[in-house]
């Protein structure tokens, strides 16, 4: 009888499954937002890269659409950032974002790249000569929203073939990156909107890629070129684009997380514009 | 000839002579009885009966003619003279210089072999000169080149010179005639004659010209030498800055004087390595090519260069086809400031090209929000505090202004007069970049700076600047241009190869000064990209994009391009601004002449200014001398002899108010003959020289007019003659051709 009843709660599950799975297949996974790349702008672009592991790792299913892990947060998050740049700095924000696999030609026309999520990433071997020869070239990439050390462990392990021999350093509150239009004085941690309920300002470990270690607190690590110029920063156990995206969710969050948000993205951007 | 046949006396003496009539000593008494002859012959013809069957008019010539010879007999009777002065026999001086100079070994006229300048010269003075010259008075013999010395030896005033041999000095042909018009103050000189080719080295500007006139002696110049010498070609002038910074393309602008027609080949040596080469088409057309040739400048230290002319076949002197100049690669740094008014990617990238210059010193204030800016590369927290220099002097310490997207209103009416004044007295360079905010888009149409851009500033209803994909290529002046050199990354390829640009701010119209060195290609259509013109002291540039940092980005990471392009725009931007302090070293005559320029901190010529200079020769003995104010406010200067060739130091101390600094140029004396430049006759210059004083320029073939000329003129001791007029054959020609004419209309009207 048990056995009976675990067969039957199992054939229920993939039954259920496979109905989501049929039911994610119809919503598109992405939105066409950019037509046009107007160099004249600040182009706010996304990386979009292939994960491993399926449901879960691979792609998740949150308020009724399917994410692959690339486009968490996107392009509400750009959106959004978007306008804000316009209005509190002086920067020529693109109104729509881009996004670019790591391997397209024209990579160079967006010296500033965003990836987020990217604890179950899988990128080949011309993504990391790419990303090279675009860092080496004086390109930025901004790695946003991964947490815990596995998650951690995966982008630098991603980094040990894109830069060899290159380490990661942590970069302190005092770095001219946290200052050049606010005065910032802690690194924010920023969580998804449905973790922020709670009350706290972490995730929870269960959500992300195990063994998660300590998600207490967030940092930004680094990148260096051999002058001494940032190339790449993680802003590691924190969610800064959900902060952007998840703006209009309540004055509470906007009040508590978003600014914080707008502030740290407007210092990076800046700080890339001018370094 | 026939003038003196004719009127009985040279046409200088009529130049110089009063007219008058020697028997008259009533004048009235003279024109009654012209009066009276002239009525009596006219009634006589009218109511005469020969003459009464001709018409009133043929008449009146009939009596007309009779008149003017009537008229004439009585002039005659009356003593024509004229009243001159001569040179008074055995009481003057004459000085004759003859050039002694290497280029008066050159042949005197074009074809191979034949007489040397020089002994044609000799024997003008011998077998022309010479018996009539010493008739009027003493003749002085001097020969000349660097310096003129009197000849006492070997002259004879039968015979002339003897014995004068030819020189390899050069030639300083004012400084030395007026070292022998020196020597006769106090001694009647009558006139100088100058034998020479007038191949001159030295200093014959206006100034020193004027110092000539002065003594009042007029000179007299006999040129010798062709006027062309087929088939020679010649580098007559390279035009090099004294120093350049490491590492950075240096332009040397050469002169090719020629009358041939080919291809020549030009290269700049250091020592044995070829740094650069240029192939230069040379047309008959063209007698004289300026050409340029770019080259890297190495690392820190003196270089001599070797600048080489190939020429094509034919050419007559091989001596004149190279030339030596010193260049001194010194890391001095250049000051830039470049104001943005927002974050934008082209900022980002100017400032990694420039990154670890040798040379460029970046101060970046950019306008991050509408209250807040972001300033880089300040020497202290004071400096652009207020976001734009806070006074005159705080602006002029910068060489070169970039300005990026940024409108007019971001700067005060006093601001933007600085602004201009930056670049037309400070003499700054200043760069305008395309943005949302520059040019029109930015309303600077309205700003003093719209008189000093390369470009006219139209108001325009439409935005200028927009997103809008072009290919780079340089224009013809691009290509020499030091601003724009890519060559020698991948040869002619390197422009073409680059990445398209993004975007374009439409320009106006060029003004006439301008030079447009880039231009961007949309859809076939060429359009100005990087045009720069001079204004005032200082230079302007605009480059119609911002989007450069494509060049950057979407090239190879071992793509140099765009650092190259930045860094070599804004040093030769940087190169061409005025200093305040500076020493210039230059030949004259065998000497170094040390010239320093000292202006205060707002660029106005410097008061209070002490300078001396500290001469190390090749052989490390040292020559102190201190530096005296010149004709220019501002500029002192000295002048010293070397006494062997080879390679001086020269370190100029100045001392200002504003505190002291010492520069330090090097000049090297005695490299070459430049007695084999310029090989032809110089006959402009001998001309100037005549005319100047008073005095004629003659050829060799026709010198027979000069001892009148000497005998008339005004200088040295003259006495006052009456020289007779009536037995004048052109007098009496003249009477009877009327009275042959008369005799001809008479017959011809048949009323003989």
């Amino acid at each position: 009888m048990r056995l009976v009843l675990i067969a039957a709660l199992t054939l229920l599950t993939q039954a259920l499954f496979a109905l989501v799975a049929n039911a994610a297949s119809e919503i598109p996974s992405t939105i066409e937002v950019n037509v046009f790349t107007d160099l004249t702008e600040v182009n706010l672009t996304r990386v979009e890269y292939d994960s491993l592991g399926g449901r879960g790792r691979e792609y998740y299913v949150f308020e009724g659409r399917v994410w692959l892990r690339w486009e968490t947060d996107y392009p509400q998050a750009e959106y959004n950032f978007a306008k804000r740049l316009r209005q509190l700095t002086r920067m020529n924000p693109a109104v729509s974002p881009t996004r670019r696999r790591l391997t397209d030609d024209d990579l160079g026309d967006f010296p500033l790249i965003f990836m987020s999520d990217v604890g179950y990433a899988n990128f080949s071997t011309e993504e990391e000569d790419a990303l090279r020869a675009y860092l080496e070239n004086g390109g930025f990439l901004w790695v946003d929203d991964f947490w815990g050390d596995a998650e951690w462990a995966s982008l630098e392990r991603f980094m040990r073939g894109v830069l060899p021999g290159n380490r990661w350093r942590e970069i302190s509150i005092d770095h001219p990156i946290f200052h050049t239009v606010f005065e910032m004085e802690e690194m924010p941690q920023i969580p998804a909107e449905s973790f922020a309920g709670w009350g706290g300002t972490s995730e929870p470990p269960g959500a992300h890629k195990y063994p998660a270690g300590s998600l207490a607190h967030a940092s930004m690590r680094g990148y260096f070129d051999d002058d001494g110029r940032l190339m790449v920063i993680g802003t590691h156990n924190t969610d800064v684009a959900d902060g952007w995206e998840r703006e209009s969710y309540g004055s509470w969050y906007f009040e508590r997380f978003s600014t914080k948000s707008y502030r740290l993205g407007v210092n990076v951007y800046t700080y890339v514009l001018t370094h | 000839m026939w003038f003196e046949t004719l009127f009985s006396y040279p046409a200088d003496a009529f130049a110089t002579g009063t007219f008058l009539f020697a028997n008259v000593v009533r004048p009235l008494w003279w024109l009654i009885a012209a009066g009276v002859v002239t009525a009596a012959i006219t009634g006589s013809v009218i109511t005469g009966v020969r003459t009464r069957s001709l018409a009133g008019w043929q008449r009146t010539v009939i009596a007309g003619l009779q008149v003017a010879v009537a008229v004439g007999v009585i002039g005659l009777l009356a003593g024509p003279a004229l009243q001159t002065t001569t040179l008074q026999p055995g009481a003057n001086n004459i000085a004759v210089l003859i050039d002694t100079s290497g280029s008066m070994s050159f042949p005197n006229t074009s074809g191979d072999g034949g007489q040397t300048r020089l002994n044609a010269a000799i024997d003008l003075l011998q077998q022309r000169l010479t018996p009539g010259l010493s008739d009027l008075a003493e003749v002085a013999l001097f020969t000349f080149n660097t310096s003129a010395v009197r000849r006492t030896v070997g002259y004879t005033a039968a015979h002339g010179p003897a014995a004068i041999e030819p020189t390899e000095a050069e030639t300083n042909l004012i400084a030395s005639t007026a070292s022998v018009l020196d020597s006769f103050k106090g001694a009647p000189l009558a006139a100088v004659i100058v034998l020479s080719d007038g191949a001159d080295n030295g200093d014959n500007s206006g100034a020193n010209m004027a110092a000539l006139t002065a003594h009042g002696v007029p000179v007299h110049t006999i040129g010798f030498g062709p006027h062309l010498l087929p088939g020679e070609v010649q580098l007559a002038d390279v035009q090099l800055a004294a120093d350049a910074p490491p590492r950075s393309q240096v332009t040397a602008r050469l002169v090719i004087e020629h009358t041939a027609s080919g291809e020549a080949v030009v290269r700049v040596r250091d020592g044995g390595s070829l740094l650069a080469a240029r192939r230069v088409r040379l047309s008959s057309n063209t007698p004289t090519v300026r050409t340029e040739i770019v080259f890297d400048s190495g690392s820190t230290g003196i270089r001599e260069l070797t600048f080489e002319l190939t020429p094509p076949p034919g050419d007559v002197l091989a001596e004149n086809n190279q030339i030596k100049r010193l260049l001194t690669v010194n890391e001095r740094r250049r000051r830039f400031l470049y104001l943005e008014g927002e974050p934008r990617w082209e900022y980002k990238f100017i400032r990694r090209a420039v990154a670890g210059d040798e040379v460029l010193e970046l101060v970046s204030w950019l306008r991050t929000t509408d209250r807040k800016t972001y300033r880089q590369g300040v020497a202290n927290e004071d400096e652009l505090a207020d976001g734009f220099p806070r006074d005159l002097e705080t602006l002029y310490g910068y060489d070169v202004i970039v300005l990026g997207s940024l409108a007019a209103t971001s700067f005060t009416e006093t601001q933007h007069v600085w602004l201009e004044s930056f670049v037309a007295e400070r003499g700054g360079s200043l760069l305008v970049l395309a943005g949302r905010e520059s040019l029109t888009d930015g309303g600077w149409d309205v700003t003093p700076l719209a008189a000093a851009l390369p470009i006219s500033l139209d108001r325009d209803a439409t935005p200028t600047y927009r997103p809008v994909s072009g290919t780079v290529r340089p224009t013809r002046d691009g290509l020499v241009s030091p601003l724009t050199q890519l060559a020698d990354v991948e040869g002619g390829d390197a422009w073409a190869t680059l990445p398209p640009l993004g975007d374009y701010q439409r320009l106006g119209a060029l003004k006439p000064a301008a030079t447009t060195l880039l231009e961007v290609m949309h859809g076939g259509t060429p359009s100005p990209l990087l045009v720069t013109q001079p204004y005032g002291l200082g230079t302007t540039a605009v480059l119609a994009t911002a989007t450069t940092w494509r060049w950057q980005m979407r090239t190879p990471p071992d793509d140099p391009r765009h650092g190259l392009f930045w860094r070599q725009l804004l040093r030769q931007l940087a190169e061409t601004a005025q200093r305040p302090r500076n020493v210039s070293l230059t030949m004259d005559g065998g000497g170094i002449v040390v010239r320093a320029s000292v202006r205060n901190k707002l660029f106005e010529p410097a008061a209070n200014v002490a300078a001396n200079a500290v001469i190390t020769h090749p052989d490390r003995s040292e020559t102190r001398l201190n530096l005296t104010p010149g004709d220019l406010p501002g500029v002192l200067a000295a002048r010293y002899v070397p006494s062997a060739p080879g390679i001086y130091r020269v370190d100029v101390n100045i001392e200002d108010p504003t505190g002291k600094e010492t520069i330090t140029r090097f000049i090297r004396t005695g490299a070459q003959n430049r007695e084999f430049f310029r090989p032809v006759q110089n006959e402009p210059l001998l001309r100037r020289m005549a005319e100047a004083t008073g005095g004629r320029y003659w050829t060799p073939d026709d010198v027979t007019g000069l001892t009148a000329a000497l005998t008339f003129a005004s200088s040295g001791i003259r006495t006052v003659e009456l020289l007779p007029l009536w037995h004048m054959p052109a007098l009496f020609g003249l009477l009877m051709l009327l009275k042959l004419g008369e005799w001809v209309l008479r017959r011809a009207w048949g009323r003989v």
